[in-house]
C-alpha cells in the first residue's frame, strides 16, 4: 500500500497551490480536492483527507473562504469592496 | 492564564427549549384546530387541551427594540413563548383564552394588525431591496408597506374566495417563493450590465464570469490592451447574474429598472398541483416612496379575483378555469409580445387545441 | 444644538402614512442611538431619489474557520455615509419551527444591541435570523457571545443552508412526521457540510409536515420532504354530521373540490375511495374535526427546486414516493450522502442539483445513486422518441 501522504503536506500543497493560482483562478473547495488526489494518487489522499486538511488552514488564518455567487479558497487580502470601506 | 477553547459547530439551540408548556405535553397529538376570527387559531388536542394562537403582522426588517415590544407583550399574556411564522407573521401562543381581547387590544395600539388567517392575504414575504442588497432593480421593505397599506382590509378580514400569498423580490435571484406565489411583484433590470473594464482586470476572473451567463452571452474580448468581457447585447436577459460574480460589471439603471407582476402560482398540493406563476405586467417604472402604479395594478388583480373567483379557488384555480383571455379581459391588462415566452421552453407554453371560450 | 448628522428624508417619511406597521418608523426610532441607521437612512432615502440601490458585495468576510452565515457589504458612498460604509449580514441559525422563548430573543438582540446596528430580519428568507449591518472586526466578537449563549451560525455560500421547516408536530394536526426532530437532526449532523462550504453551489433542505407544503419546499428547497400517508383517511362521521349541522355544504365545498372524486356523501356519511386519493390535503383542511391523515405516516421525497438563477426556476420533482421518517433518519441520510457524492463529482460550478439532473437526465441520475426508475418519478413516460439505448444485440450473441 503506498504511504499516506499526512494532513500537513496535503495543507501545504494545498496553499501552494492557491497562492501560485491568486489573481488567475479562484479554487472551489472541491477543485482543490480533486488536484490533490490527482498529485498525490487517490491511494495516499482520500476526499475526507483533502477537507480535514483545509479545514485546518483555514482554523489557523492563512485561507479564507471567498464568495462571489460561488464559494472560493483564497489568500487572505483586503478585496475591492473592502479598501475602499478602510479596511486593512 | 486559561484560554477558553472556541467553539464551533454547535447549531443551532434545540428547539424543545422553547416550547410552550402545553405544546410540549401535546405535542404530534394534535386533533383540530378552528379559526376562531381573523387571526386567532385553537389547537385541539386529543387530551383535550387547547392552545390559543394569535397572529400578527410584522415589517420583518425590525429593530431589537420592537422585538422587545413584542417580547413584552410575550411575557404579559404568552408566558414568555411566541413563534414566527415562514410568511414573518408573529405568533402569540396563549394558554388562557381570556388573554386573546387584551393582546389583541395591545397589538393593536403598538400599530400590529392582527389577521393573516384562513381566506385572508397574508403577510407578504420579501427580499432586501435597497435596504441591503447589491444587485437590487426595487426595494423591497418599502414596496410591501406601500402595497400592505392598499390590502390591509383583506389582512384583518377573510372574505376573499379563498387564502392569497403576496411576494416581492427585488430581482430575479427571487430569495424567496415569488415564482410560486398567488401574486409576485419583481424587481427586473432591461439593460445589460455596464463593464468597467479596469476594475474587472483587477477584480474578476475572466473565465468564471464568462461561466456565469445562462445565455452564453459574455465572450472575452480585449479592450483598449485590457483582457476583459464583453455582452452580446441581443442575448442578455439582465439576470445580473455575471455582477454576482464580477462586480465591475454593474446592472443597475435608474432609467430602466423598474418591476414586473406575475400570477397564479401556489406551492400547496390541495386540488390542484403546485404551479409557477405567470405574466400579467411585464412592467411598471420605480416610482418611489410609495408605488401607486403597482399597488394599484396589484389591488386591481386582487379585486377582480375577489369578485369572480369561486371558494377555494386560489388565483391559479380561478384563471385556470376563465381562461387566460378571460383574465387579460376582466383586469383590462393589456397582453403584449412579452407575455408569449421564447425562452427555453417556450413551445410548451403555446396553445395547442381548439378549446377557446369565444 | 442640532446634530450634524441628522438628515432628512422626506421620501421615507411618506412610508410612516399608512395602517400596515412602517420600518421607517422602527428605523427612524433606532437611529437616535445608533449612528449607522442613521446613515442606513440617508442612504436609503439617496435610493429612492436616484432610483438605485448603494451597495457592493464584498467577499472575504466571515468568522474564523467558517466559510458560511456573515455575507460582507459595503456602501458604494463610504464617504457620504461612514458608518455603513461596511454593514455584514450575520446569519444566525434559528431554533426548528422558528419557536422562541422571549429569554431566548432578548438574548439575541442583546448580543446584537452590544455590536451591530440593531436592525434584524425575523427571518430571512432561507429561515435563519438575520442580523442586519456590523462592521468587520466585530464578527468574532459576535460569534464568540452567540456561542457562549448556545448559538450557532447559519449557512451561506456553497454550502447546506440552513435548514428550516413548518410547526409541525408542535402546533398542527396535519404533520405526518417529526418536521422539528429532523431538521434540528439533520442541522447537527451536517454542521461541517453547513458551516465549511464544500460543494459546487448552495443545497437546501426543507421539511414540511404535508402536502400543504407551509414552508415551500417544493418551490425552494435542493431536497424537500413532503409528509404523507399510505393507508386511510380518518374520519369521524359524528363530527362530519355537526359539519352539516352547522351549514357546511359538504357537496360543493367538499365532494365537488377533490381531484380524483373519491369522496361521496350519502345522507350524513361521508365515505373516501382511499385508492383514488392522491393525498392533495382539501378535504382535510376544510373538515379539520372530522378528516384526519392516516396512521401510515411517512414523507414524500423530491429534488431539485430553485427559483431561476442559472436556467430557470424549477420545481421540485418526486424521488421517493414514501419513506418512513424516523430517528435516526438512516435511509435518508445515506440517500442524501450519494446524492452528494454524485453532485460533486458530475455537478459544475454554480449548478444547483435539479439543473444537474436536468443536464444529465433524471433516468441518469437516479441510476447512479442506486435508485430503481419507477413511474411515481414522472407525469408521464417519454412521449418522443429519441431514445439512447444503451442496450442492443450484436450477431452471433448467443440467444437466451
Amino acid at each position: 500500500m503506498a504511504d499516506k501522504v499526512s494532513l500537513e503536506e496535503i495543507g501545504e500543497a494545498m496553499y501552494k497551490m492557491v497562492e501560485e493560482f491568486a489573481g488567475k483562478k479562484k479554487f472551489k473547495p472541491g477543485e482543490l480536492g480533486k488536484e490533490m488526489i490527482a498529485q498525490f494518487g487517490e491511494d495516499r489522499v482520500t476526499k475526507k483527507d483533502c477537507k480535514e486538511a483545509l479545514k485546518l488552514l483555514m482554523n489557523s488564518g492563512r485561507l479564507v473562504y471567498g464568495y462571489y455567487g460561488g464559494t472560493s479558497v483564497e489568500i487572505p487580502h483586503v478585496e475591492g469592496a473592502a479598501k475602499d470601506a478602510g479596511e486593512k | 492564564m486559561t484560554t477558553e477553547e472556541r467553539k464551533t459547530d454547535i447549531g443551532p439551540p434545540n428547539y424543545e427549549k422553547f416550547l410552550h408548556p402545553i405544546i410540549k405535553e401535546n405535542y404530534g397529538k394534535w386533533k383540530y384546530h378552528e379559526t376562531l376570527k381573523p387571526g386567532v387559531l385553537v389547537h385541539v388536542s386529543e387530551t383535550g387541551a387547547s392552545i390559543y394562537t394569535v397572529r400578527g403582522g410584522s415589517p420583518r426588517l425590525v429593530s431589537v427594540d420592537f422585538i422587545r415590544m413584542i417580547c413584552d407583550l410575550a411575557d404579559k399574556y404568552c408566558d414568555g413563548y411566541l413563534r414566527f411564522t415562514s410568511r414573518n407573521n408573529i405568533e402569540f401562543l396563549l394558554a388562557n383564552k381570556e388573554n386573546i381581547d387584551p393582546l389583541i387590544g395591545e397589538l393593536n395600539s403598538n400599530g400590529i394588525p392582527v389577521g393573516g388567517t384562513n381566506n385572508a392575504i397574508s403577510n407578504i414575504v420579501h427580499t432586501q431591496g435597497w435596504v441591503h442588497c447589491h444587485s437590487a432593480a426595487t426595494d423591497a421593505s418599502g414596496l410591501v408597506k406601500a402595497v400592505m397599506d392598499e390590502l390591509y382590509d383583506y389582512f384583518t378580514t377573510m372574505k376573499l374566495p379563498h387564502k392569497l400569498r403576496i411576494a416581492v423580490a427585488c430581482c430575479l435571484n427571487m430569495c424567496g417563493a415569488v415564482h410560486c406565489s398567488d401574486i409576485a411583484i419583481l424587481g427586473i433590470h432591461r439593460r445589460p450590465p455596464n463593464i468597467n473594464h479596469e476594475a474587472l482586470k483587477n477584480m474578476c476572473e475572466v473565465p468564471t464570469t464568462i461561466s456565469s451567463c445562462p445565455t452564453a452571452a459574455i465572450r472575452p474580448a480585449t479592450v483598449e490592451g485590457i483582457q476583459s468581457v464583453e455582452v452580446d447585447e441581443d442575448k442578455c436577459m439582465y439576470c445580473g447574474n455575471c455582477f454576482t460574480v464580477c462586480p465591475a460589471m454593474p446592472i443597475a439603471d435608474p432609467l430602466n429598472d423598474g418591476i414586473s407582476i406575475w400570477v397564479g402560482g401556489k406551492v400547496s398540493n390541495a386540488r390542484t398541483e403546485p404551479m409557477f406563476t405567470k405574466l400579467a405586467i411585464p412592467f411598471i417604472p420605480n416610482n418611489p416612496p410609495r408605488w401607486p402604479e403597482v399597488t394599484g395594478a396589484v389591488k386591481n388583480i386582487v379585486e377582480v379575483y375577489a369578485k369572480h373567483a369561486r371558494k377555494y379557488e386560489r388565483v391559479g384555480e380561478w384563471i385556470s378555469r376563465i381562461g387566460w383571455p378571460k383574465f387579460f379581459d376582466l383586469t383590462g391588462l393589456e397582453f403584449t409580445k412579452y407575455h408569449i415566452d421564447d425562452f427555453k421552453h417556450a413551445g410548451t407554453t403555446y396553445r395547442k387545441t381548439t378549446q377557446i371560450r369565444h | 444644538m442640532a446634530d450634524e448628522k441628522e438628515r432628512k428624508t422626506p421620501l421615507l417619511d411618506e412610508l410612516e402614512k399608512g395602517r400596515w406597521p412602517s420600518f421607517v418608523t422602527d428605523l427612524k426610532k433606532i437611529a437616535e442611538r445608533k449612528p449607522m441607521v442613521k446613515d442606513l437612512l440617508g442612504q436609503l432615502e439617496l435610493s429612492y431619489k436616484e432610483k438605485k440601490g448603494h451597495w457592493k458585495h464584498g467577499g472575504l468576510v466571515g468568522v474564523r474557520g467558517y466559510g458560511g452565515g456573515v455575507i460582507g457589504r459595503y456602501s458604494d458612498l463610504p464617504e457620504q455615509f461612514p458608518d455603513v460604509k461596511m454593514f455584514h449580514t450575520t446569519r444566525v441559525n434559528q431554533p426548528s419551527g422558528w419557536f422562541y422563548t422571549t429569554k431566548a430573543l432578548r438574548e439575541l438582540c442583546d448580543i446584537w444591541d452590544k455590536y451591530g446596528s440593531g436592525l434584524t430580519n425575523v427571518h430571512g428568507s432561507t429561515g435563519d435570523f438575520v442580523f442586519l449591518g456590523s462592521n468587520t472586526d466585530v464578527l468574532e466578537s459576535i460569534f464568540t457571545d452567540l456561542s457562549k449563549a448556545g448559538w450557532d451560525l447559519g449557512g451561506s455560500g456553497s454550502d447546506v443552508r440552513t435548514p428550516s421547516c413548518c410547526n409541525g408536530p408542535a402546533r398542527c394536526e396535519l404533520a405526518c412526521y417529526d418536521t422539528l426532530d429532523m431538521t434540528y437532526d439533520l442541522t447537527t449532523t451536517y454542521q461541517d457540510e453547513l458551516h465549511r462550504p464544500a460543494f459546487v453551489y448552495k443545497w437546501k433542505f426543507k421539511m414540511a409536515g404535508c402536502p400543504n407544503d407551509c414552508v415551500a419546499s417544493i418551490a425552494r428547497s435542493d431536497l424537500a420532504v413532503i409528509g404523507t400517508w399510505r393507508d386511510n383517511i380518518r374520519i369521524d362521521q359524528a363530527a362530519v354530521k355537526e359539519y352539516l349541522d352547522n351549514g357546511l355544504d359538504i357537496t360543493s365545498d367538499v365532494v365537488l373540490k377533490c381531484p380524483n372524486q373519491c369522496i361521496r356523501l350519502e345522507g350524513n356519511e361521508l365515505s373516501i375511495k382511499n385508492e383514488d386519493c392522491v393525498k392533495c390535503m382539501h378535504c382535510l383542511n376544510v373538515m379539520s374535526k372530522a378528516l384526519r391523515p392516516g396512521e401510515d405516516k411517512g414523507a414524500t421525497i423530491l429534488i431539485g427546486g430553485k427559483a431561476p438563477i442559472m436556467e430557470g426556476a424549477l420545481l421540485s420533482s418526486v424521488l421517493v414516493p414514501f419513506m418512513k421518517m424516523e430517528k435516526p433518519y438512516t435511509e435518508f441520510k445515506e440517500l442524501i450522502e450519494s446524492i452528494w457524492e454524485f453532485w460533486d463529482e458530475y455537478g459544475v460550478a454554480r449548478e444547483r442539483i435539479g439543473e444537474c439532473i436536468q443536464r444529465v437526465g433524471l433516468g441518469n441520475f437516479v441510476e447512479a445513486i442506486g435508485l430503481e426508475p419507477i413511474p411515481q418519478m414522472v407525469s408521464q413516460p417519454r412521449d418522443n422518441p429519441y431514445i439512447f439505448y444503451e442496450e442492443y444485440f450484436e450477431e452471433g450473441d448467443e440467444e437466451e
